[in-house]
């Protein structure tokens, strides 16, 4: 399934994205369907890969915490896969690195 | 504080690399090293974000007015100018350190980025004033 630049696949129970270049405020809709589509199909084994994300603000990281909150009362997890330096940097300004299992 | 940039743009979130491009071209004659320069671009973008979200509630041509300013000493104040609807200040909010909160992060980046944030309600909307301390040692 393609969601603009997002892809997102069901494998084994698994939810995974994969997100294109940026994870910003205008890509927010997109990204809350993706989920939304996880969330439809009761995945809350999540794994989003970011290697592709070079630009992110406050919205794209609200998205993550919003559904690694959801998936979490449900005894989920949603993992970062591949973050690359900007999207850390990022995470640690706003205190919510230590949140998300890390994947590298 | 002398003004060193103004830059007027409509509220739509595709100008906002304007923002940062331009605020990366004012700083790139300052000596300010690679980090500061990613955090300010970051701070002046969210600040940009939450005048089109809050104060414009979604994007359209209501205008938002971008200046920088600088003692040329040790000071470089970043101010934002809207004429939307004028916000309560009081709701304005960082995150919430102790919980897992999507709500405020723009807010709480601002402000962990920057050395002294204001706000307050001017004629025609809300301005936003943002200052960083920079070295004393500059170009400009």
């Amino acid at each position: 399934m393609l969601n603009g630049d997002i892809e997102v696949k069901i494998d084994n129970d698994r939810g995974i994205i994969v997100l294109g270049s940026t994870l910003s405020t205008k890509d927010t809709r997109d990204v809350r369907r993706t989920f939304e589509y996880l969330e439809q199909n009761n995945i809350t084994d999540i794994y989003v890969n970011m290697s592709n994300v070079y630009q992110v603000d406050s919205s794209g990281v609200g998205i993550l915490v919003m559904y690694l909150k959801r998936v979490k009362e449900q005894s989920g997890n949603l993992r970062l896969m591949f973050p690359r330096e900007e999207v850390k940097r990022i995470l640690r300004l706003v205190n919510l690195y230590s949140y998300f299992e890390i994947i590298e | 504080m002398k003004l060193i940039f103004k830059l007027c743009i409509p509220g739509y979130y595709e100008y906002i690399q304007i923002i940062k491009n331009s605020t990366e071209k004012v700083l790139e004659t300052f000596k300010i090293n690679e980090e500061e320069l990613y955090t300010t671009k970051l701070a002046v973008a969210e600040a940009a974000i939450n005048i089109i979200k809050h104060s414009y509630k979604g994007e359209g041509d209501n205008l938002i007015e971008y200046s920088i300013y600088s003692n040329y000493k040790d000071e470089i104040r970043f101010i934002f100018e809207d004429n939307g609807d004028k916000i309560d200040l009081k709701n304005i909010k960082s995150r919430d350190l102790d919980k897992l909160d999507d709500h405020g992060l723009g807010v709480y980046l601002i402000k962990s980025i920057m050395d002294k944030v204001e706000y307050k309600h001017v004629e025609k909307g809300t301005k936003l004033s943002m200052t960083k301390k920079i070295g004393v040692d500059f170009d400009a």
